[in-house]
C-alpha cells in the first residue's frame, strides 16, 4: 500500500494551521475564563477576614511640578472619613520647578504635624525612586503601621482609606488596592474608552485575580501596604523597571504575602485624553510588563506552596495580555494559510472563532456595564464600540452569513465579483493586524489639524483594544532594540471631579 | 490617639458585611449577562431558519 505523502503533509500543515489559531483565540478564552471566575467572588473574597482596623497611615505622594493638583488632593486627603491623628501625609517633590514647593510648604504650615514636605534636590529618575526617598524617611521612624502610595493627581472617596485597611487586620494580607476609576471633568473618546477599560480590567479581572489568589498589579495610584510588607520587601520599591508597583506586587506575593483588591474603595484619577498621550503612558506600562516578564522568567508556570504567581491559570492571563498582539497575528497567519489549503475549513474556523468572540463580548460588556453603572451610563457607545466597528461587522458576519451582502449589495443590484470576494475574506481574516495599524495610524492623524478630524473615527473603527495591541507591539519593538527607558511621567492638570 | 469606640467598630463592621453582601449581586449580573447572550443565540436561530 502507497502513501500518499503529499496529502499527508496537507494534513499535518492543516493540523499546524489549526493549532495556530487555536492559539490566536487564547485571549478570548482568557477573557471568558477571567468573566466566569468573577461570579464566585460573591463567596471567595476577603470580607470574612476583613475587620475594622485604622492603623496609622503615612501616606507618600510623589510629586514632580503637580503644583496645579496638589493642593486639591491634600485638602482631599485631610478630609477623608479617618482618624485624623492616625493619618500623615509625605509629599516627596521631585525637585519641581514650579509652585508645587510653595504649595505643600502652605499645606504644611496650615497642617502642623499632619503635612510634611519632603524635597529631593536631584529629580527625573523615575517614580519608584521618588516614593523610596519618602518610604526610607517614613520607616525610619516608629509611627505608621501602613503606608499609602498614591499619584499626586488623585482623588480618594472619603471612605476608600477606611475600606482599605479593613483588610490589613488581617496579618497574611501585605497590601490592598482599589478601584481607580476615570474622574474627568470634561470627558472625551480617549476617556470614556478608558473608563470603560478600567471597568473591565478592575472590577472584572482584579475580582477574578481575588478568587484565583494572585494579583498582576496594585494599582500605582493608590497601594496601601502594612509596614511589616514595605520592610518585608526591602523597605523600597523595587527600581530598574518602568513597572514599579508590579514588582512591588510580585515581590510581596513572593515573600507569600496576600494581595487584596477591594472593589469599594473608590479612588478617581485623571487620565490622558489623546490618543498620544495615552501611548505614551501605555508604552511604560506595557514595557514594564515585557520587563517584569522577563525578570521573573524562572516563575512562569511553576507552582509554589508560597504564591500562586507560578499557577497556569495567572499565567494565562498574564501572558494573554502580553503576547495578544503575537497571538492575534498567529491566528490570522494561520487563517491566511488555510485559506490556500482547506478553503471551506478556513470559512468554519473564521465563523466559530468569532462567533466564539461575539459572545464572549456580549457577556463581558454586559456584565462589566452592571458593575458600575454609572461609567456604563456615561460611556456606553465605548463600551459597545470597544473591540471597534470592524470587529463588531466580523461578528455580525460570523453570525448572520450572507448579511452584508444583503444590506449592502443586494438593494443596488451588486454582485462581488471573485477577486473581490477573495480580498474581502482576506481583509476579514488578516482584520486583527489590520486594525492594529488602523490605531498606530489614528496616534499619527492626530498630530496634523485635520487629521485630528478624523482620529477618533478611525479608533472607533479598529477598536480600543486594538490600539492597547498597537502599543504593546510598539513595546516589543522598543525593548528589542533596548530604546531609552526615561521614566516619562503622564501630564496632569486637575481635572478630576472632586 | 483618637479613641475608637465602640459605635466605630460596630459600624466598620456593618460596612463590611454590606460591602460583603453587596459582592453576593456578581451571581445575578452573570445570570443577566448569560440569559442575554442565550436570548440573542436563540433569536439568530430563529432568524437562520
Amino acid at each position: 500500500m502507497s502513501i500518499d505523502w503529499l496529502s499527508v503533509l496537507v494534513t499535518a500543515a492543516v493540523v499546524v494551521l489549526l493549532v495556530l489559531v487555536f492559539v490566536g483565540i487564547t485571549p478570548v478564552l482568557s477573557t471568558a475564563f477571567q468573566f466566569l471566575v468573577l461570579p464566585f467572588h460573591a463567596f471567595i473574597n476577603h470580607y470574612r477576614h476583613a475587620a475594622p482596623y485604622w492603623p496609622r497611615v503615612a501616606v507618600i505622594v510623589p510629586a514632580w511640578n503637580e503644583g496645579i493638583v496638589l493642593g486639591a488632593s491634600i485638602d482631599r486627603l485631610l478630609q477623608l472619613d479617618y482618624p485624623a491623628d492616625r493619618l500623615r501625609i509625605y509629599v516627596v517633590d521631585d525637585a519641581s520647578t514650579d509652585d508645587t514647593p510653595e504649595v505643600v510648604e502652605a499645606k504644611a504650615i496650615a497642617y502642623p504635624g499632619r503635612v510634611f514636605h519632603l524635597r529631593r534636590d536631584k529629580g527625573g529618575e523615575g517614580k519608584a525612586h521618588t516614593l523610596n526617598h519618602g518610604i526610607a524617611r517614613v520607616l525610619s521612624e516608629p509611627w505608621a503601621e501602613a503606608i499609602l502610595i498614591m499619584d499626586a493627581d488623585v482623588i480618594f472617596a472619603f471612605d476608600s482609606l477606611r475600606k482599605m485597611t479593613r483588610h490589613l487586620a488581617d496579618p497574611k494580607v501585605g497590601a490592598v488596592t482599589a478601584y481607580i476609576a476615570e474622574g474627568s471633568r470634561d470627558r472625551n473618546f480617549v476617556t470614556r474608552f478608558v473608563a470603560i477599560e478600567y471597568v473591565m480590567a478592575q472590577l472584572a479581572s482584579r475580582r477574578a485575580q481575588n478568587v484565583l489568589g494572585a494579583i498582576a498589579c496594585l494599582a500605582g495610584g493608590a497601594q496601601l501596604h502594612s509596614r511589616e510588607n514595605l520592610e518585608g520587601i526591602g523597605g523600597r520599591i523595587p527600581t530598574g523597571t518602568l513597572a514599579e508597583d508590579t514588582m512591588a506586587t510580585f515581590e510581596s506575593q513572593l515573600r507569600g504575602k496576600r494581595m487584596v483588591f477591594e472593589p469599594h474603595a473608590l479612588v478617581l484619577a485623571e487620565e490622558p485624553r489623546t490618543i498620544d498621550a495615552l501611548w505614551r503612558q501605555r508604552l511604560r506600562w506595557a514595557r514594564g510588563n515585557v520587563q517584569v516578564t522577563k525578570h521573573y522568567r524562572k516563575l512562569w508556570f511553576r507552582r509554589s506552596p508560597v504564591h500562586n504567581l507560578g499557577s497556569i491559570s495567572f499565567g494565562v492571563v498574564w501572558f494573554s495580555v502580553l503576547l495578544l498582539p503575537a497571538m492575534m497575528t498567529l491566528a490570522a497567519i494561520g487563517l491566511l494559510l488555510l485559506l490556500i489549503f482547506r478553503s471551506e475549513l478556513a470559512d468554519i474556523v473564521f465563523r466559530v472563532m468569532w462567533i466564539w468572540a461575539a459572545c464572549v463580548y456580549l457577556y463581558s460588556v454586559i456584565y462589566a456595564v452592571q458593575l458600575d453603572w454609572r461609567t456604563g451610563l456615561r460611556s456606553w457607545r465605548e463600551a459597545i464600540l470597544f473591540p471597534g466597528v470592524g470587529s463588531l461587522l466580523l461578528m455580525l458576519v460570523a453570525l448572520f452569513p450572507g448579511l452584508l451582502e444583503e444590506l449592502l449589495l443586494r438593494p443596488f443590484d451588486l454582485e462581488l465579483t471573485q477577486l473581490g470576494r477573495v480580498g474581502w475574506v482576506i481583509v476579514i481574516y488578516i482584520w486583527g493586524p489590520l486594525a492594529m495599524l488602523g490605531a498606530w495610524a489614528a496616534r499619527v492623524l492626530e498630530r496634523s489639524r485635520i487629521g485630528r478630524v478624523f482620529s477618533p473615527a478611525l479608533l472607533y473603527l479598529v477598536g480600543y483594544g486594538s490600539l492597547l495591541c498597537a502599543i504593546t507591539v510598539d513595546s516589543y519593538i522598543k525593548e528589542w532594540r533596548r530604546a531609552d527607558a526615561t521614566w516619562i511621567k503622564t501630564e496632569k492638570v486637575g481635572r478630576v471631579l472632586g | 490617639m483618637t479613641e475608637i469606640t465602640r459605635a466605630d467598630v460596630a459600624d466598620g463592621q456593618r460596612d463590611v458585611r454590606s460591602d460583603a453582601k453587596l459582592e453576593r449581586r456578581l451571581i445575578p449580573k452573570a445570570l443577566i449577562a448569560i440569559a442575554i447572550v442565550i436570548v440573542i443565540a436563540v433569536v439568530r436561530e430563529l432568524l437562520l431558519r
